[in-house]
């Protein structure tokens, strides 16, 4: 009876060993198989911009703006980050208000795309290095674009997982957050002459970058 | 601002009026330096607010009318290959500034380095017109005091805009007077070191026409839109391009948090509170 025991408790170590270091192996395998997707992701959006640069004066920006349009759906989360912008002002609008800047927002971003990278110059984006964050299912992309001239621009992404798929929450350019940037402004704004009025302000911008000012 | 040798009392006759100008325009080009790469804060990092404002818009009109079109002037005229020797010029003249900040961030092989890059360039460049330490491997790096002081714990305190020079803050300022002290114009007596100096600071200008161009274009509120880039990029520049990851929540939410969706869960605005 007793070395029935042993025997038992022996399989069930074994198990146990098994267990740990087959689970183990299938996170290590799931892990890499995330990493390459959210560095993916960011490749993917490098390589659309490059394409709009190089094709940018044939296309025109209605042509960038259609080409990119998806590319930028695909690989923003634009919801939450839209959200984020707001930060502290979100839950003050109405869910109508919320969708009316969800909506304008994404414009702006696909507009933004559109009018600034319009001319290529032998510029090339380069991934350096990726790591995963403390928080929630981040990972932070590290890449380079490097000019003709020889300067480099720091581009960092912050990626997260969401429904199965990575999508880019926030954008550094050489350390300038373009989400903070918006949150500074358009919180200001808010405070100061109220939703309507931002509103307008992102409306007036996307005008400007149809008008290629 | 005022230096020591911006002090009449302090100025000798004959190179004394080229010396104070020579200053003026170097702690403008040093300003100059920096309004690239402005960025935002909340209102507690600038409660100068009411006095930087007037300032950011007086130096932007006096930007618009005078400095933007001698800039754009002098691209269009002058080839790019002189441009680029230029530019090479006064970031050599400038560079002892970044040697002795590598070695007080105790940055001691870095220092050597740029030790190395400002001997080849002064001497197989040609003065600084040509850049021979890249190739060599000698790269550039970018160090000022207000990074060194920052590298010592200390604070930005204060967001300033300066007449004709631009954003700062308390942190930065002491790198004003320690960027024309170590700049080797700054010790070279004669008259025509005034025209040099513009010429320097045509230079910077032009070199950021690309940055104030996107400013103009993405910016709804350029002050703010200002304040905030310029904090951002020095803590970059701080921490060697390799900064602190952003927290995506807005500060004033304290603990409540919009992005608690990372896991997955339902994509309806959740808020979350530890408060009862």
């Amino acid at each position: 009876m007793l070395g029935m025991i042993v025997i038992m408790k022996r399989a069930l170590v074994c198990a146990a060993v098994f267990w740990t270091v087959w689970s183990g192996g299938l996170r290590t395998f799931a892990e890499d198989t995330t990493t390459s997707e959210a560095r993916a992701i960011v490749t993917e959006l490098h390589e659309a911009l490059i394409a709009i640069m190089k094709e940018g004066h044939t296309l025109g920006y209605q042509g960038r703006y259609e080409a990119i349009a998806p590319v930028i759906d695909r690989t923003h989360d634009l919801d939450m980050i839209a959200r984020l912008v707001l930060g502290r002002h979100w839950k003050g609008l109405t869910e109508t208000e919320q969708a009316g800047f969800v909506q304008t927002f994404r414009e702006l971003s696909v507009s933004t795309y559109a009018g600034q990278f319009k001319e290529y110059g032998d510029e090339q984006f380069t991934i350096l290095s990726e790591k995963p964050l403390p928080r929630g299912n981040r990972r932070l992309v590290v890449s380079r674009l490097a000019q003709a001239d020889g300067d480099h621009i720091a581009f960092h992404y912050i990626v997260h997982l969401v429904e199965g798929q990575w999508k880019i929450l926030s954008i550094s350019v050489n350390g300038v957050s373009d989400l903070a940037l918006k949150r500074s402004e358009y919180g200001g704004i808010l405070e100061q002459d109220g939703f309507p009025a931002l509103l307008q302000q992102l409306q007036n911008q996307i005008h400007n970058y149809q008008r290629g000012m | 601002m005022r230096t020591h040798a911006q002090d009449p009392k302090n100025v000798k006759a004959g190179t004394g009026r080229a010396l104070t100008l020579t200053l003026a325009l170097f702690a403008l080009m040093t300003g100059c330096a920096t309004t690239q790469s402005a960025t935002v804060g909340e209102s507690d990092i600038d409660p100068l607010e009411p006095v930087n404002r007037p300032i950011y818009w007086a130096n932007d009109f006096i930007d618009q009318t005078i400095a933007a079109p001698v800039a754009t002037a002098y691209v269009a005229y002058t080839p790019s290959p002189i441009r680029a020797g230029v530019s090479n010029f006064f970031d050599n003249v400038s560079y002892p500034n970044v040697i002795l900040n590598s070695f007080l961030q105790g940055k001691g092989d870095q220092g050597i380095h740029d030790v190395g890059r400002f001997l080849v360039n002064s001497t197989f460049g040609c003065l600084g017109l040509f850049d021979m330490a890249t190739p060599l491997g000698l790269y550039a790096h970018a160090e000022d005091f207000g990074q060194t002081l920052g590298v010592w714990g200390v604070d930005e305190s204060v967001y300033l805009m300066l007449p004709f020079i631009g954003p700062n803050d308390l942190r930065d300022t002491p790198n004003l007077g320690i960027g024309v002290v170590t700049n080797i114009l700054f010790y070279v007596s004669n008259p025509y070191v005034v025209p040099v100096a513009i010429l320097g600071l045509v230079d910077k200008r032009a070199r950021e026409s690309d940055a104030v161009t996107f400013r103009d274009r993405a910016a709804v509120e350029p002050y703010v839109f200002t304040r905030e880039a310029y904090r951002q990029h020095r803590t970059f520049m701080i921490h060697d391009g390799d900064p602190p990851v952003e927290d995506l929540e807005d500060p004033a939410l304290g603990d409540e948090t919009l992005t608690d969706l990372d896991a997955g869960e339902d994509l309806t605005l959740q808020i979350h509170t530890d408060e009862p």
